[in-house]
């Protein structure tokens, strides 16, 4: 492996909460992990396939942390059930630069005895308590597409296909939960054809 | 004379007129009349404050005719911009994660299963409803009166009941002022 790849524990500044709870809640734990690192940062989830060079994403300039609006859903959606914690956010590719973000640690960690009470998600935390506030930002259109739902509602919404134009394909089954009963629930190590090479021509040594 | 919720309804975008329809279901009725008949029994006081208001019609017809000063507060801006329609006092807010004060008056929760318990944010006099309706999006399933009790550390209990509907609901009027 490369020598200047170091690799961390996963912060436990949140383990007195249960995983059920913000999931991914270490998430939040980078923006005051590495705030003394000036430069831009990134993180990915491990279930996501990366089709493009993204190096001009994350370089630049990012005055807000920046996440993915989930575009394929019907933008209705989240208005109509606002109450009922639906969310329009996916935090599979975030990017931030210097301390930005560090402002979302400091409040979590104010509220967090009733944020872990009423947020079963990272995402549903950031939609209702972050955005809601207009303290992020959001990625362009062609990020990130979702292989089991699509591309951007309501024109291109054809699960499985490959889109050769955006940068990601997400699979973000995390939520099955909340999902439509109409919707396909496959996990990238399930996924065959494109996908399934795709991700096996990761497989090289650093 | 046109009601609130017809008002609502002629108001609201045909997408979400069902939300208007739904906001007026059975359950939420039986529950609102409940809440303003053992409110006029229970306590003296005529400001309200309807915390997670949602859909305010049913307090604007039943409470503001009879001299009530009501507030409204909900976290939903599409609630509240129709609410705007019908009312005054409408405070689009979060009444768990934003800052507010509430100083006087009675403080009403009619869903205590969709949020932390407003008892451990607001000091007062309350009334406090909750179910036991299993939909993901409640985060705080209420199973009794003592759960409400508990959660909100209420002190004096003047009345509580279980009203029976689509879901068991459970109803405590009660205060935590020292």
């Amino acid at each position: 492996m490369n020598k200047d790849i170091e690799i961390k524990p996963i912060p436990k500044t949140f383990s007195e909460y249960p995983r059920t709870q913000i999931f991914t809640s270490e998430k939040m734990c980078y923006f005051h992990d590495y705030a003394y690192l000036s430069g831009k940062k990134a993180w990915f989830d491990l279930d996501i396939l990366i089709q493009k060079d993204i190096s001009d994403e994350i370089n630049q300039e990012h005055k807000k942390v920046k996440f993915i609006w989930n575009y394929w859903r019907d933008p209705r959606a989240h208005k109509a059930n606002y109450g009922y914690l639906t969310c329009n956010i996916n935090s599979s590719f975030v990017a931030w630069q210097d301390d930005v973000g560090y402002n979302l640690y400091e409040n979590l960690i104010k509220v967090k005895e009733k944020a872990f009470f009423t947020y079963p998600s990272f995402d549903k935390y950031i939609h209702y308590q972050c955005y809601r506030k207009k303290q992020i930002d959001f990625w362009h259109n062609k990020i990130a597409y979702n292989y089991n739902i699509g591309g951007i509602f309501p024109e291109d919404n054809m699960p499985l296909e490959y889109r050769k134009e955006y940068n990601l394909c997400l699979f973000n089954t995390s939520h099955k939960a909340w999902a439509k009963k109409e919707e396909t629930q496959i996990e990238l190590d399930e996924a065959k054809g494109w996908a399934e090479i795709l991700w096996k021509n990761y497989d090289n040594i650093i | 004379m046109i009601t609130s919720y017809n008002k609502l309804l002629k108001n609201q975008n045909k997408d979400f007129k069902y939300l208007i329809e739904y906001s007026n279901n059975d359950d939420v009725r039986k529950i609102s009349w409940r809440i303003f008949d053992e409110l006029m029994i229970h306590y003296d006081d005529e400001i309200v404050h309807f915390l997670c208001s949602w859909y305010c019609h049913m307090e604007v017809d039943d409470f503001e005719i009879f001299g009530y000063k009501c507030f409204y507060y909900d976290i939903d801006p599409m609630v509240c911009e129709m609410n705007k329609k019908i009312t005054n006092n409408v405070i689009n807010k979060d009444v768990v994660f934003d800052d507010i004060q509430i100083n006087e008056g009675i403080i009403v929760n009619k869903f205590c299963e969709t949020c932390y318990p407003v008892g451990k944010i607001f000091k007062g006099k309350f009334v406090l409803v909750g179910s036991d309706n299993p939909h993901l999006s409640c985060i705080n399933q209420i199973n009794s009166c003592q759960q409400i009790i508990d959660q909100n550390e209420l002190t004096k209990i003047h009345y509580k009941t279980t009203i029976k509907g689509k879901h068991n609901y459970y109803m405590v009027i009660g205060c935590n002022q020292v």
